[in-house]
């Protein structure tokens, strides 16, 4: 064992706690400093969510993304912010403040990994760990010029990542380069008893630059309404020197696209109102008022300690399971996943990969979208991943007004090399 | 059009207590957004089963393997009595 001494010079707020005296050990990360998003629990750090209900929680069990990280030598110096459990686009629904962009401090970075973005786009840590429910990886890669790979559901144990959307959420590795991503994937991919939806798939393989004769299906609903002209514009740019490179262009349609949005947030919120139903401060957090009755105590604490965005989405959720509305809300949004997952699948079946923008504009001004819906919509592009399983790769392909451009490249479900390999042709072509 | 108590009662049913500002402004939101998820309304039945038919159970057998201990289940608590988390009254 050998230790480092890690003071970074946080003026982003990226991290919410760090150690000043690291300990690691020998292995591929041996010696790296890799921050971790707090919604992954941490022996002996405390893994909060970056909510005031989880305050002064420090885990007894390390996630199994941990574990791995420990055996590879990786030094974990900190927990990083986020939208409060993963709620949220921006880092704004944080508990413990805001995180700035490093582009651009006056903008929000992303979330809701905002946090572990701007730790790497700030130089703070070459690598960082975030988890993605609807774009929550690829949103601040993008929004922060940097890499970040949501993997295929299943490739990574979701063992001791504090559940938000279990049936969407992936943990993933963001980095500055596509080989560092890459790098980082290789160390926490694989099987997990621990948990039940793991797929005995570790990723094993080197990266391959080779774009030419790779098919790739650009839809047209990914340049549509909502998307700033100019981000279109520079997207297919980024595709037109891809297809330079000899790779083949194929246009396609996805009409189930205009379903994803709902039927995210309907099955998300549901899956929500389930799993916080455990935040009931008695077993670790803040702690209940005993001496009130059972459900004074319950939703005094929660109205207390949960964020409004929390409570907004753990009552829409409920709605949506209710009796009388689940025909109408939940069962239809997995229809409509289905369908969306059937038309990713057969484009997939007859492409390498689906290319198009990561967010459809540039990082906004901090406060710029206080409406619910208007921060929602701007989830449209990241979310058909989350519903079909997909690995989904946000790479950086140049800038709009001085700010970055995320190039996004979905593949089929366990195909994760590919979108990496076609990642890293990209970037060898672009520097 | 969602309505005061409809949100009212929602916030009782899921214990997340709210207040009258928050009742009015809730109640404004949600009804942006059921207006938004409406259009999930266009889909049918026979569109598809609503049943996502590519996944199964995963089963494994029932074997006991080393777990938390009492100590480490209670050392996020400072509430707690000979070994049990103490938690308000039901009745």
């Amino acid at each position: 064992m050998s230790t480092l001494s890690f003071s970074p010079h946080d003026t982003y707020n990226a991290f919410l706690c760090h150690e000043k005296e690291v300990a690691y050990g020998d292995g591929p990360l041996s010696g790296v400093p890799v921050a971790v998003k707090d919604n992954i629990s941490t022996i002996g750090m405390q893994t909060t969510c970056a909510s005031k209900i989880l305050e002064g929680y420090i885990p007894p069990y390390n996630a199994h993304v941990v574990e791995l990280l420990l055996a590879s030598g990786a030094a974990i110096v900190g927990k990083t912010n986020m939208d409060e459990f993963a709620m949220g686009s921006t880092t704004e629904n944080s508990a413990y403040g805001k995180t700035l962009n490093p582009c651009d401090i006056t903008r929000v970075p992303g979330g809701s990994s905002g946090g572990s973005a701007a730790a790497v786009a700030g130089d703070l840590v070459p690598m960082a760990l975030g988890s993605d429910t609807g774009g929550s990886i690829r949103c601040p890669a993008a929004f922060c010029g940097i890499v970040g790979l949501k993997p295929s559901y299943g490739r990574v144990s979701r063992y001791g990542l504090i559940a938000y959307s279990n049936s969407l959420e992936q943990i993933g590795p963001m980095a500055k380069t596509v080989t560092e991503t890459a790098e980082l994937f290789s160390v926490i991919a694989g099987h997990d008893p621990r948990d039940a939806s793991s797929l005995d798939a570790p990723y094993k393989a080197a990266l391959d630059p080779e774009l030419k004769g790779k098919r790739i299906a650009v839809p047209e609903e990914f340049f549509g309404a909502g998307v700033h002209p100019d981000i279109s514009k520079t997207i297919k740019e980024a595709i037109d020197t891809i297809a330079g490179e000899g790779a083949e262009l194929i246009s396609c349609s996805i009409p189930s696209m205009k379903y994803a949005l709902a039927a995210y947030y309907v099955i998300c919120t549901s899956e929500a109102s389930s799993n916080l139903g455990r935040f009931d401060g008695i077993q670790y957090g803040k702690r209940l008022d005993t001496k009130k009755s059972w459900h004074d105590a319950y939703q005094d604490h929660r109205m207390q300690y949960f964020g409004p965005e929390v409570r907004r989405r753990i009552l829409l959720g409920t709605f949506s399971l209710a009796a009388g509305y689940y025909g109408r809300y939940y069962h239809k949004a997995q229809t409509a996943r289905q369908m969306i997952t059937k038309e990713y699948n057969h484009i997939l079946s007859k492409a390498d990969a689906i290319m198009g923008p990561t967010m459809p504009e540039i990082a906004f001004p901090f406060g710029a979208k206080s409406d619910p819906l208007t921060m929602y919509q701007t989830d449209i592009l990241t979310v058909p991943a989350n519903l079909a399983g997909l690995p989904a790769l946000s790479v950086p392909c140049g800038t709009v007004d001085g700010m970055p451009v995320g190039l996004q490249i979905i593949g089929a479900c366990g195909a994760d090399e590919m979108v990496l390999n076609l990642g890293y042709g990209y970037e060898e072509v672009a520097s | 059009m969602v309505t005061k108590d409809d949100v009212s009662s929602i916030a009782t049913l899921c214990d997340v207590g709210i207040d009258e500002d928050e009742m009015e402004q809730f109640t404004e939101q949600f009804s942006d957004i059921l207006a938004f998820w409406s259009t999930l309304d266009e889909l049918t039945e026979s569109d598809e089963s609503g049943k996502n038919s590519n996944i199964s159970n995963v089963f494994r057998e029932d074997i006991a393997v080393p777990s938390l201990s009492q100590e480490q289940a209670l050392s996020n608590t400072d509430d707690a009595t000979e070994g049990y988390f103490n938690a308000p009254r039901v009745m």
